[in-house]
């Protein structure tokens, strides 16, 4: 049978075990977030020329149509730069969703994280409602497709809760 | 006034032709009246001012006669000399008229494949152009994208949010990415810059016979394009956009006309 001094002192070590527990914890998680930080930008910077890219190849596509209509450019000129337009703008949207699903559920876990670490969050709730107009916007002009922009609101959405103040339990 | 024809002064070395009267210049024959009209060309018209010059009888001024104390003669009046009657020129012979047939067609030959040419480099300028404008506004979206992030990093940094040895290397990436973009895209900018330089010229030369025709084409295309927006068939915005890109190519077409005109 145990003392009560023994019993005290197993108490002790299982806390301090967890102090140890935590520290690795906090480690990690700032480990992370400094190979977060540094393929940010990356990221951000590749995203932003997808999305101008595939907008900008959908308005050439439209203005392409529309000039053939018009007799405005040579026929079989306009269809092979449409051709060309076809086989490329899938695979940029295909990229640019994949990527950006990806960054944004990055995002979430590390807010999730930081929260939980005692870390200041680099990320407002403004930031996040933006995000939300601009995925918007991109799915309005088919920059994305509609599955992708509902998975996107959903996880914006788990970025918005987990930027609220956690509760006390 | 000469009869039509080509300029007496126009011959070819190569494929380029030069000016006897313009001290042997290279000229160009599509922009000057050496095929057509070349008695209102300035070099001709100088050459033949020379030439008219040479023809007529040397004035020769009276020689005062030497005097001598000793010897005092009183001038007498020279008799007229009647003048020569001025020679006709020389019929151009057979072979000369032959081989001005021969030089006006190989003109009109190389003025074709010139304008064949000028044509392939003009088309491939316009795709080619697109493709940089579309590269450029990339860079552009890139470089938006790293200075934002540059931003945000920095206020991170200000917040303490993250040390400065991880401040200073995180920023020396996006500072070495960011560069790489912009000199890319200065150079990019430069490239279109030098190619606009040295197409544009054959650019007009080649736009400015078919200006017209091509303006009236516009017009029409943005009246059909007003029809569209109409009837709902178009956006406002690639209305919008259409119709500024026309409007922007007839004023150039206009430019062209007038320069030519002029």
């Amino acid at each position: 049978m145990m003392s009560l001094a023994e019993r005290a002192n197993t108490v002790r070590e299982l806390f301090e075990q967890v102090d140890r527990l935590w520290d690795s914890y906090v480690g990690e998680v700032k480990k992370v977030l400094r190979e977060w930080g540094r393929l940010r930008p990356l990221l951000a910077e590749r995203l932003s020329v997808l999305r101008s890219r595939i907008a900008s190849n959908l308005e050439e596509m439209q203005e392409l149509n529309l000039k053939l209509e018009l007799g405005l450019v040579d026929e079989a000129k306009a269809r092979r730069r449409l051709e060309e337009l076809n086989a490329e703008t899938p695979k940029l949207v295909r990229e640019l969703e994949e990527l950006w699903v990806l960054t944004e559920r990055i995002t979430r876990d590390s807010i999730l994280h930081m929260k939980r670490a005692g870390i200041p969050v680099d990320i407002s709730e403004e930031d996040v409602v933006s995000k939300e107009r601009e995925a918007e916007e991109c799915f309005k002009a088919s920059v994305i497709s509609r599955e992708t922009f509902e998975r996107l609101k959903e996880i914006l959405a788990e970025q918005l809760a987990a930027l609220k103040p956690l509760s006390p339990d | 006034m000469a009869s039509a024809g080509v300029c007496p002064g126009l011959y070819r070395v190569r494929n380029k032709f030069y000016c006897r009267y313009a001290k042997d210049a290279e000229v160009d024959p599509a922009f000057m009246p050496c095929v057509a009209e070349y008695w209102n060309c300035e070099f001709y018209k100088r050459w033949k001012a020379e030439e008219r010059k040479q023809q007529a009888p040397e004035v020769v001024p009276p020689r005062v006669e030497e005097t001598s104390i000793a010897k005092v003669e009183v001038a007498r009046p020279q008799p007229a000399v009647p003048l020569p009657p001025p020679q006709p020129a020389p019929l151009p012979t057979a072979d000369e008229i032959e081989e001005l047939i021969q030089r006006a067609v190989e003109l009109g030959r190389l003025w074709e494949s010139y304008e064949r040419e000028a044509r392939a480099v003009i088309d491939a300028w316009e795709e080619v152009r697109a493709r940089l404008r579309r590269e450029i506004q990339s860079l552009e979206k890139s470089i938006d994208a790293y200075a934002a992030e540059l931003e945000r990093l920095e206020l991170r940094a200000k917040m303490g949010m993250i040390s400065e040895e991880e401040f200073e290397e995180i920023k020396a990436s996006i500072d070495a990415e960011l560069s790489k973009r912009v000199s890319l895209r200065d150079q990019l900018e430069k490239r279109l810059g030098d190619l606009d330089r040295v197409v544009l010229p054959h650019f007009k030369r080649i736009k400015a016979a078919e200006a017209k025709p091509e303006i009236a084409k516009l017009r029409l295309a943005l009246a059909k394009l007003d029809q569209k927006l109409k009837s709902g068939e178009v956006s406002r915005e690639v209305y919008e956009r259409l119709r500024s890109e026309l409007e922007d190519k007839i004023r150039r077409l206009e430019r062209i006309r007038e320069e030519v005109e002029e």
